[in-house]
């Protein structure tokens, strides 16, 4: 194996790639829904929380609105905060929680794991499915596959080209959110930017998969169909194992408990890599998780190393397959 | 004599079914060496074995039996494809790259030097008449224009062996003027052509020799001006050749 002429390989397909993006239009519409939540981040403002009273030796002595009735303090004669949540513009307004870091807190945490990490992941599936089953056109690759160069090399600088692609897309709509946000709210919780790593591993896995059927089918209906009820088979898996592990399904044998361990190892887990990023954004307290995950974590029974190990085990493993076939196929 | 390739006794079984226990032999017992410095024409009918000789020689797909060498170096030796340039039958470049683009990212792939890819590209497109055109994108090219871009691709590294399959489909009468000069000028610097085509006159004008291959196997090797004579001298067609070798009797 000649690793430089690999790197170079992969260099070259990892701008073919965006070259790709850019000719499908997807560049410029993920900018677009990247742009429409930054929009969406610039509309809202945390009103209410006016700086008060400082008491002797400079200790804040405002008590949060969550934690007291305000007539009542009030009649006290003690201030309370009371901030307010406004969103597009003031269309809509909410309590916001104890304070302005907590609404904000509140937002990043919803734009992280709703839109970004579930509702992306499962778009990005299937807007990128298609590239692969594209370039691997016998009548496109033939060519390619006619130079000096690993076929491996040819596959991997793709696959790194897609994850590239939405590792700078993912970048962009969290960055533009975290700043905007925090030009509106003051509050630049820098938590939330453990999104993007986070989100092109959980993308990762999962578009290995989506390769690994591009070599064997070259079908983009496969590719998109396939890797989605995959996504949902192991969502399926991910959470069933974890309900067994809490709630002891009756009946249960040891052989059918050895083999759901078998498939949770051994398939990706994209609730635990759910379930990582709200404790990466210490989301507990602001966003209500699944019972039985929490439930595992408090029982220190959840593993998140070996967890996301796992997953990138059998990524690994599935661009192995990918690549191996490739190496021996006729073209 | 120097072979620019050689295939000793080369078989190729395409394996059909689920479990891959029957097969279509593509081609069977091939011998053929291609001179260094000669353009030679690999004709056949249709599904004769061509394309998969091509493919062999190309590693693209592996022979069931035989050996294949390329350039003094097994085939399987991906090294020598450095100095191999290929225009294949039906052209299908990403549409989103421009001629450009096109160009230095499959001269990048052949391992040209950027500092000579960049030049080497434009004058390249300046020779296959695409000059005017670099930077609009391939999905705006008509065939003909694709096909020079093609040729343009296949000669990015100015290789030692050049391969063409099928290279006047698409061509207009200029473009087939530009190929010949493009083959002559292959020639005259040493480098080998293997040319696979079904337009006969362009055969008899520009290969120094010929193999046919019917029914994936090779019945006929010989310099174009021997095979261009019958048994008492005088000048017979091309096509008078091959029409009694395509039907199955070997001459």
């Amino acid at each position: 194996m000649n690793l430089p002429i690999a790197l170079l390989t992969i260099k070259w397909m990892i701008r073919d790639t965006f070259r790709q993006s850019l000719s499908s239009r997807l560049f410029y519409v993920l900018l677009g829904i990247s742009a429409l939540f930054i929009l969406f981040c610039l509309s809202v403002s945390v009103r209410g929380e006016d700086p008060l009273p400082v008491g002797p030796g400079d200790i804040a002595v405002r008590l949060p609105a969550d934690q007291i009735d305000p007539e009542t303090a009030k009649k006290e004669g003690v201030d309370v905060a009371v901030p307010r949540l406004s969103i597009g513009f003031g269309l809509f307004e909410t309590d916001a929680g104890r304070d302005r870091t907590d609404a904000v807190r509140f937002l990043h945490i919803a734009l992280s794991s709703g839109v970004a990490d579930t509702t992306g992941i499962f778009l990005l599936l299937i807007w990128t499915a298609g590239f692969l089953p594209t370039f691997l056109d016998p009548n496109q690759i033939t060519v390619l596959l006619a130079k000096p160069v690993p076929r491996w090399s040819l596959l991997i600088g793709k696959f790194l080209g897609v994850l590239a692609f939405v590792g700078m897309q993912g970048t962009v709509f969290v960055v533009g959110t975290w700043l905007a946000l925090g030009l509106k709210t003051g509050v630049y919780d820098p938590l939330y930017l453990l999104t993007i790593p986070l989100l092109i591993v959980h993308f990762g896995i999962f578009y290995s998969f989506s390769t690994m059927l591009a070599v064997w089918t070259r079908s983009t209906v496969v590719c998109v169909f396939g890797s989605l009820l995959f996504w949902l088979v192991c969502w399926g898996m991910n959470f069933g194992r974890h309900a067994i592990e809490v709630h002891a399904l009756p009946g249960m044998t040891p052989v059918g408990r050895t083999m759901l361990e078998v498939s949770y190892w051994t398939l990706p887990k994209p609730g635990d890599m759910n379930l990582i990023l709200f404790d990466a954004l210490k989301a507990t307290g602001y966003s209500g998780g699944v019972k039985e995950f929490d439930t595992l974590k408090n029982e220190k029974k959840f593993h998140p190393e070996l967890s996301v190990l796992a997953s990138l085990m059998f990524a690994a493993a599935m661009l192995g397959i990918a690549a191996r076939e490739l190496h021996t196929t006729d073209y | 004599m120097s072979a620019a390739a050689v295939f000793e006794n080369v078989s190729k079984l395409y394996p059909t079914g689920m479990l891959g226990r029957t097969g279509v032999q593509a081609v069977q017992g091939i011998n053929l060496t291609i001179p260094r410095g000669e353009v030679m024409a690999l004709l056949g009918p249709n599904r004769a074995g061509k394309t998969t000789l091509v493919k062999m020689l190309l590693s693209l797909c592996k022979p069931t039996e035989g050996k294949i060498t390329r350039l003094d170096k097994p085939v399987y030796d991906h090294s020598t494809l450095a100095r191999v340039g290929y225009m294949h039958e039906n052209q299908n470049f990403p549409r989103y790259l421009t001629a450009t683009e096109l160009l230095n990212f499959y001269g990048g792939l052949t391992l040209v030097p950027l500092e000579i890819l960049r030049p080497r590209a434009e004058a390249l497109l300046k020779q296959v008449g695409l000059s005017d055109r670099v930077n609009e994108p391939i999905s705006q090219f008509s065939k003909g224009m694709v096909q020079r871009l093609g040729l343009a691709q296949a000669l990015i590294n100015e290789p030692d062996l050049l391969i063409l399959d099928e290279p006047t489909e698409g061509l207009d009468l200029l473009g087939r003027q530009m190929l010949h000069q493009v083959i002559a000028k292959q020639k005259a610097r040493g480098g080998t052509v293997l040319l696979v085509s079904h337009v006969l006159s362009e055969v008899e004008e520009i290969c120094d020799r010929v193999a046919v291959i019917v029914g994936g196997k090779i019945v006929k090797v010989s310099p174009l001006a021997e095979l261009l004579k019958d048994k008492s001298g005088k000048v017979i067609s091309l096509e008078q050749v091959l029409q009694p070798l395509y039907e199955g009797k070997r001459s």
